[in-house]
């Protein structure tokens, strides 16, 4: 079955519109914590990011998810307030304290009102700046912590990501994707406060804001207030590259005995934001599989059945994200669908996209970079990203400038390096002697290294 | 210790809706009963005036992020056409949550939240399998 064809007589769509990118204040504070404001008049809001480098990337040896611990625990209050008084305050300004670790940051994000940024700015530095760790909020964050664990590994899902970030990133720290049990169990206010002078330093940190603001009124109650943030300890040591992905087909199975559908996750080490393929590849991964509209979607639920949602996907990382696939199969079409899904990336290789998919693919992509741009909070989580990539505001809308020009040769070279299904890494979730039997015309079948 | 993690959604007219994960070890009862801790202390005591400016501040706040979004805002037009017939009643929200008071909060949580009219549904994670995820 084909997707249907629009009706006749529709109008032409018009030009694709540009992406402006947003205009920036910028300030390096004395103590070296870099500042940006971005006034957006429109509503009467502000949103704050303060992000501290690090993350995940920097958990010290042998205790992977301590950055994740770290960012719950700066929840639990500051040396000048508990954690209830530090949530009330924001409330009175109408926001709210969002705390989390990812591969590269621990990120503190608050949203309230353009009058009050003054206090959400304060607090979030407060939280950043002085936390105190207490021996009830730590417990309380071990509690937690353990028990989401215990959630998630009931999820074939999280067993799939886990699996596969492990078998992608091997050594490198980008391969944990939560708190191990052994890291939350050790946790305890004395190694947070050691972790914390590690990971939470102004020379390392950005404060974004982003609203209906006056930079200059920003800047100047910002240097006011942070001036006083020293460093002390030493700082994490910068964290190694990835290994290159091998250039064989793996395929590892995580057994979970009596699964009535598999979850399968495909793809291989991918590229950061300055890469030069990272922008041919992201286009040819929206055409493959990205969108609703995509080949993978059109062949493997539209026509075929065989699964809802399959979805590709190519992350940007500084250390070098992953380009994926992941479907949730019935069981009996796993070998079914996986040959599809090796088709379809390998089609991308070995033939051109024809200039009406690739414009479609452009539009969208477009549509979607205007849209990640709209909200407050869209905005300073992308000027975050690009931040910690190295890179300047300009390059927020890079992408967006870069499509037009983007075609079909590029876009083939790209599919050929990176999505070749021989040199691609399979993990597949379900019940495991099933999967080896399924698996078995691909290649050798390995079971997932356990923890 | 506090066991909850969750949030609270005012779903249209239709429902109210608690969500809550709590801790292995703590048995449903005990949350529900925690639960109705509150909601008997709102109805009785209403909110001190500090608590709920707090609140309303933080209601519209989060009102006005809604609308940040196009399609959000569009489906706020949509709900308030649909309610008071108007598509400007969006405009009127936030002043009408500065208008509550404590007795408001009092009446609709005595009014409405009462346990005879409610269902509780408790999902329970599925028995941990010898050998396998621990």
């Amino acid at each position: 079955m084909k997707p249907s064809a629009l009706p006749d007589g529709l109008p032409p769509l018009g030009p694709a519109r540009r992406l402006p990118a947003p205009s920036v204040a910028r300030s390096v504070l004395p103590n070296g914590l870099t500042v940006w404001v971005v006034r957006r008049p429109g509503l009467p809001l502000a949103s704050v990011r303060l992000v501290a480098r690090g993350g995940r990337a920097a958990d010290p040896a042998g205790r992977p998810g301590t950055a994740d611990l770290l960012a719950a625990a700066l929840k639990e209050g500051t040396r000048s307030h508990s954690g209830r008084e530090l949530a009330a305050i924001l409330q009175g300004a109408g926001a709210e304290l969002s705390t989390a670790a990812g591969a590269e940051a621990v990120v503190l994000e608050a949203q309230g009102p353009a009058a009050k940024v003054r206090i959400v700015v304060d607090s979030l530095a407060e939280a950043l700046s002085a936390p105190s760790l207490p021996p009830d909020g730590v417990a309380r964050v071990r509690a937690l912590a353990l028990e989401e664990l215990a959630t998630d590994e009931t999820d074939p899902e999280f067993l799939a990501a886990r699996a596969f970030a492990r078998a992608v990133y091997g050594p490198h720290p980008y391969s944990v994707v939560a708190p191990a049990r052994t890291t939350i169990e050790g946790i305890t206010p004395e190694s947070l406060h050691v972790d914390a002078r590690a990971l939470l330093r102004p020379e390392r940190t950005l404060l974004v804001v982003a609203g209906d603001v006056d930079p200059d009124f920003l800047l100047t109650r910002v240097e006011r207030r942070l001036a006083e943030w020293r460093p002390s300890g030493s700082p994490p040591p910068a964290a190694p590259q990835p290994a290159e992905s091998p250039g064989f087909r793996r395929l590892l199975v995580v057994d979970r005995p009596g699964s009535v559908q598999a979850v399968l996750v495909v793809g291989r080490l991918g590229v950061s934001r300055s890469d030069p393929e990272a922008f041919p590849l992201a286009l040819a991964t929206t055409v493959y599989g990205g969108s609703f509209t995509s080949r993978l979607v059109d062949n493997l639920r539209s026509e075929k059945g065989y699964t809802y949602s399959p979805h590709a996907s190519s992350s940007w990382l500084p250390s070098r994200g992953v380009v994926r696939t992941r479907l949730a199969v019935r069981n009996e079409v796993v070998a079914a669908a996986l040959n599809e899904v090796f088709y379809e990336m390998d089609r991308m290789g070995a033939t051109d996209v024809c200039e009406e998919e690739l414009d479609r693919a452009r539009r969208r992509d477009l549509g979607l970079s205007t849209l990640r741009l709209e909200t407050l909070r869209g905005l300073s989580a992308e000027l975050a990203d690009v931040w910690l990539h190295g890179l300047s505001p300009e390059d927020l809308t890079a992408y967006a400038r870069a499509l037009p020009r983007l075609g079909a040769v590029a876009v083939r070279a790209a599919s050929r390096r990176w999505l070749a299904s021989a040199r691609a890494l399979v993990v597949a979730v379900g019940d495991g002697r099933l999967l080896r039997e399924e698996l078995a015309p691909f290649g050798t079948v390995e079971d997932a290294p356990s923890l | 210790m506090n066991p909850f993690q969750g949030g609270l959604w005012y779903d249209g007219t239709t429902l109210f809706l608690t969500k809550l994960a709590y801790r292995r070890g703590v048995s449903y009862e005990a949350v529900l009963s925690a639960l109705d801790d509150e909601v008997r202390r709102v109805a009785q005591e209403g909110v001190p005036e500090a608590e709920l400016a707090r609140a309303r501040t933080k209601v519209v706040s989060s009102y006005l992020c809604a609308l940040e979004s196009r399609l959000e805002r569009s489906l706020e037009v949509a709900q308030a056409t649909s309610f008071d017939g108007i598509p400007d009643a969006v405009n009127a929200l936030p002043s009408r949550v500065e208008a509550v008071t404590s007795e408001d909060l009092a009446r609709a949580a005595a009014g409405w939240l009462r346990a005879e009219q409610r269902a509780v549904v408790v999902k329970v994670p599925p028995a941990r399998r010898p050998g396998g995820p621990a």
